[in-house]
């Protein structure tokens, strides 16, 4: 057995050293034809340098439309430059795998869009090449200061910027305003009130005969990523699940343990929530469109939804609230990479920059919803509730950076599960995420 | 009945006769519980059929709606127009169909030869390769994707990522197809070959005219198994193609999700279609399973 | 087995020395060539597709990185490093729950449906397609089909239950309903094929023993447990050794359902080493544990047919 591992190894070996030679020659081949490409766009047009070269560009679908509108876009974008792309559609639930084996070959994607955690887990692996320079150069002098610092800085780890931002998340609580209207109460603001305004609605719906109405929802999950939609309260008690540089766990902090603490609250003491894992994401959505709850906190890209669908009664979004008053936005950052093994890395930096316009930008964003990351981006499209979506960004306080973040929101994640099944209190959930959380940070 | 025809004992038609109220009861509790497990298999996949024809994006709705309401056609227009729907499930096919022929070649003849040949290193060989039996697709995802990228430049682009020979190749290899040949192989009476080979024959005569026609059930069971696997198979088609050419129906249908919002009326009018077409090629090779089947047993 | 059969009759045929370096000889000239024909085509892919990435598997579970970052030897600190987790500990408990239920309620049902198909060949084929039908459904979809019967409000099993007045259940958000109903999917999605798998082996009993029971006067019953199943018996022991390998694989149905939770209830020994592998990039601990899951499946292999096998014999 052991003869056969080490013979297939030294065949590997020698498999290695042959697949880098010939890449290397692909390479030169490479370079060379776009350098002729260079010379015959010289004598052709000269805003065309990169004409003929063609790049791979992989992106997980924010709809089931994408690959249509991409097709479109990037023709335009072709017209433009001479640059041909050709995307590749990578489902969200598949995607470490496939970029685990595409960004371990000598020709992965020259461009993606990569979410915060994924950022620094492949970035830290050398898979993206630091734009710190990029950004700073001249031919981005333009659009540089309409990128918020505080979003660029967000992304950067160690010193390095292994991608562009493009869309900020953020999350939205929408409302029945058919229940808080029958209930005579307002929109909540923090904490205690959504309690008080959850229960007076329940109430109200079940003397009107309306059982099973639900004051409030929000994923607490492993599943449906119940860290995601508990970080917004960790920061509003400013706290957070990690150091700022990212080498210390602080899992069993009060502020994390106090965000867990009112995550249980609402369903194991106020019941103002169904039990963990009743209804998933996708039902619980359907219970607020059936109108059996009043509150749920999601994704903004649930508007366009909403109003093409045409819900039954009145609705809005509301901030999602805050603790004493202090009400801050969290989501994840989508950002536009640069391979480090990319032979076109300048065309593929064209792209990037075409990706970033405020023009393209806005289009992307009216059809999908996100917040732009570049202030002079409109995603609206004239609708108020997406532009006040937009406005939130204000208030954004997006997810630490680290190699490690991946894996150290997975045991956050089981901790607000156990604490939101209410078996497990808060103070041993915590205490065992953080022993974990160390010794992934040690190992 | 054969048996009864030939007179024997009348006191066994008597018996015969006396338990047929017995038998035709039974007869109809059997016929029910597959009738209830007909319901069990079938009935959940009418769950597709609402929200495939429905004009909302939504997994279902309140109060549930078991037959669609409307007779809405979008998500199937949908996907015949602007996606490469078509293109996906033929693909599947010939991917599907692909590893399973391959599969089945190599694995008949492998198996026969540790059954049946005696060679040196035999048992290390085949202990070898057992070894190999269980390995998660996940864990071999990424090297063998590097190796067929690396086969790539050694094939002249035979074999590579975005070519179905490089989809299906690395796929058709499984020791347990192997291993099952083996074993039912060796359950086959030895006298049968033992003459043959007495007689002189080749191997590949014997294989040919006494081993292959006695091996038709297994062959069908070992088909359907791959045919099976490599239809529901996601992992290795995603990271192996990157375009649209050669991209297989599971593929296709999970770039459909978006991260946040889904529209499922659109995945289940996929399903919907997808199950369509592979019914009526199962009931087309059904016949035959059968056929093959009871040859398989009259022939032993 | 019946390996042991043959043995004995190649060494009757080699008697002398003499005759054994004839034989040595002759079969380097004329035996080799057809064992190449036999074995080649699948030794040649299993060695390119097979064993060279488990032999990369192997030895990445050495090192730190090694796919997308470079390697970094660290010896035997992944293997100690799972060895501790105690999510995967966690993962094998699950997973063996699930191989055990799923393969006990998949057997059972699946020699009882093949059985009365067996004896119901007019409708045989209706039938055969009916059960196999879930198979054809792509995971992707069986898992949202699942989700909509097991919903809290809309799904049958509920429905039935509230008509019959009886608590409805959390199927997928609580312990150990979750690791159960992913079973159920399973044991859906798979039934058909273990009927057909049985059938196909019921059909090839041969039809002089089944005759020669009806002679005797067997009912169907004592006929199927008497002469049936025991000329099963090696079928049922591929079908064992076939659904341990495939169960123990356990991972597109926690994907699409229930993401390893609740409170890890659904983490199965796979979608551990994927979590590992991609979303951690942990690719010495997963391949690391992907080798040792591959021990424990080979072991039980080995004792499924040392012990299961043996009997076997022994009966005869």
């Amino acid at each position: 057995m052991l003869g056969f591992m080490a013979a297939s190894v030294m065949v590997l070996g020698a498999c290695g050293g042959t697949d880098s030679d010939d890449a290397a020659t692909d390479d030169t081949a490479a370079s060379d034809t776009g350098s002729s490409d260079t010379g015959s766009s010289d004598t052709g047009s000269s805003d065309k340098p990169f004409e003929g070269v063609t790049l791979k560009f992989g992106k997980a679908p924010h709809g089931e439309d994408e690959k249509d509108n991409w097709n479109k876009w990037l023709g335009e974008f072709t017209e433009q430059t001479g640059i041909k792309v050709e995307l590749t559609q990578v489902p969200w639930d598949q995607l470490e795998a496939l970029y685990t084996a595409n960004f371990a070959s000598d020709e992965p994607y020259d461009v993606t869009y990569q979410t915060s955690a994924h950022l620094t887990l492949f970035g830290e692996q050398g898979s993206f090449e630091d734009l710190t320079g990029r950004i700073a150069g001249e031919d981005f002098a333009v659009d540089r200061p309409n990128f918020p610092d505080g979003v660029i800085n967000a992304s950067v780890y160690n010193g390095k910027l292994y991608g562009l931002p493009f869309v900020v998340g953020t999350t939205a609580m929408f409302v029945n305003k058919d229940m808080f209207t029958s209930a005579g109460v307002n929109i909540p603001s923090s904490g205690d009130e959504l309690i008080k305004a959850a229960k007076a609605i329940m109430k109200d719906q079940k003397a009107k005969g309306n059982k099973d109405v639900w004051g409030f929802y929000v994923p607490r999950t492993v599943a449906d990523y119940g860290w995601y939609w508990n970080l917004s309260d960790v920061h509003n008690r400013n706290g957070d699940f990690l150091s700022a540089d990212g080498k210390t766990a602080t899992m069993d902090s009060d502020a994390v343990k106090g965000a867990a603490q009112y995550a249980a609250d609402l369903i194991c003491k106020e019941k103002v929530q169904p039990e963990n894992g009743l209804y998933n994401r996708e039902a619980a959505i359907e219970l607020f469109k059936a109108g059996k709850l009043a509150m749920i906190q999601d994704e903004p890209s649930r508007v366009k939804t909403f109003k093409d669908e045409g819900l039954p009664f009145e609705w809005d979004i509301a901030m999602p609230v805050g603790y004493q008053g202090k009400a801050t936005q969290f989501a994840t950052t989508g950002h536009w990479t640069i391979s480090a093994k990319s032979k076109n890395a300048d065309a593929a930096w064209e792209f990037v920059k075409w990706l970033s316009s405020a023009e393209f930008n806005s289009t992307y964003n009216q059809r999908y919803g996100f917040v732009p990351a570049r202030l002079d981006a409109d995603a609206s499209g004239g609708d108020e509730m997406l532009a006040r979506n937009a406005s939130w960004v204000a208030v954004w306080d997006g997810l630490r950076t680290s190699p490690k973040v991946n894996q150290l929101l997975d045991p956050y994640g089981q901790a607000l599960e156990a604490a939101a099944s209410c078996k497990t209190s808060v103070d041993d959930a915590f205490a065992k995420a953080q022993k974990q959380a160390a010794e992934i940070l040690a190992g | 009945m054969k048996v009864l025809a030939d007179g024997d004992g009348q006191d066994l038609i008597a018996l015969e006769r006396r338990s047929s109220s017995l038998r035709s009861a039974k007869s109809a509790a059997s016929y029910a519980v597959l009738v209830l497990f007909t319901i069990i298999s079938v009935g959940p996949a009418l769950y597709i059929i609402s929200p495939a024809f429905r004009d909302s994006k939504s997994l279902f709705s309140y109060p549930p709606q078991w037959l669609p309401s409307e007779f809405f056609l979008g998500n199937f227009q949908f996907l015949l127009t602007q996606t490469n729907y078509v293109r996906w499930a033929m693909n599947t096919l010939i991917f599907a169909t692909g590893v399973t022929l391959i599969a089945l070649v190599i694995d008949t003849l492998a198996g026969y030869a540790f059954a049946r040949m005696q060679f040196p290193l035999k048992k290390t060989l085949f202990g070898l390769i057992l070894a190999t039996l269980m390995v998660p697709t996940a864990a071999v995802l990424a090297p063998t994707y590097l190796l067929v990228r690396f086969l790539d430049d050694w094939t002249f682009g035979l074999v590579g990522i975005d070519t179905f020979p490089g989809l299906i190749l690395p796929m058709t290899v499984s020791p347990l197809g192997v291993f099952m040949m083996r074993q039912f192989i060796e359950t086959l009476p030895p006298g049968l070959y033992e003459a043959a080979r007495i007689d002189g024959a080749s191997e590949w005569r014997i294989f040919t005219r006494i081993v292959l026609p006695l091996m038709k059930p297994a062959i069908v069971v070992l088909g359907i198994f791959v045919f099976m696997l490599q239809w529901a198979n996601l992992l290795w088609p995603l990271v192996a193609t990157t375009k649209d050419e050669t991209r297989v129906l599971t593929v296709g249908i999970s770039t459909l999700q978006g991260q946040f919002v889904t529209n499922w009326g659109v995945i289940a009018a996929a399903t919907l279609m997808t199950l369509v077409p592979i019914t009526v090629v199962f009931l087309f090779f059904q016949k035959w399973f059968v056929q093959a089947s009871v040859a398989g047993a009259l022939k032993q | 087995m019946t390996t042991t059969s043959a043995t004995p009759e190649w060494a009757q045929l080699t008697m002398s020395p003499d005759e054994c370096a004839r034989e040595r000889s002759r079969f380097r000239r004329h035996a080799l060539k057809p064992i190449i024909g036999f074995l080649g085509p699948f030794l040649f892919l299993w060695t390119l597709f097979l064993a060279v990435p488990m032999g990369w598997a192997t030895w990445l579970s050495f090192n730190e990185g090694g796919l997308v970052s470079d390697a970094k030897f660290v010896g035997f600190k992944n293997w100690t490093t799972f060895l501790n987790n105690d999510e995967l500990r966690t993962a094998i408990k699950n997973t063996s729950v699930y191989v055990v239920v799923a393969i006990t309620v998949v057997f059972g049902l699946g020699l009882i449906l093949a059985a009365l198909l067996n004896n119901n060949k007019k409708s045989q084929n209706f039938f055969k397609v009916a059960l196999y039908f879930p198979l054809l459904i792509p995971p992707i979809m069986a898992g949202m089909i699942f989700f909509f019967l097991t919903h809290y409000d809309m799904g049958v099993i509920n429905l039935l239950l509230q008509t019959a007045g009886q608590d409805r259940v959390n199927f997928l958000g609580a312990n150990p309903n979750a690791l159960m109903t992913i079973a159920g999917l399973e044991v859906w999605r798979g039934l058909g094929f273990w009927v057909l798998f049985y059938l196909a082996g019921l059909q090839s009993v041969p039809t002089d023993l089944i005759d020669a029971g009806k002679i005797d006067g067997a009912r169907n019953t004592r006929r199927f447990l008497r002469i049936s199943l025991p000329t099963l018996r090696p079928l049922m022991l591929f079908a064992l050794v076939i659904a341990l390998i495939f169960n123990f694989q356990l991972f597109d149905s926690v994907q699409a359902l229930t993401k390893g939770g609740p409170t890890l209830g659904t983490t199965s020994i796979v979608w551990f080493i994927y979590k590992q592998l991609f979303t951690f990039q942990q690719s010495g601990v997963a391949y690391a544990t992907s080798l040792a899951l591959l021990l424990l499946v080979v072991a039980l292999t080995i004792f499924a047919y040392g012990f299961l096998g043996h009997r076997k014999d022994g009966l005869k």
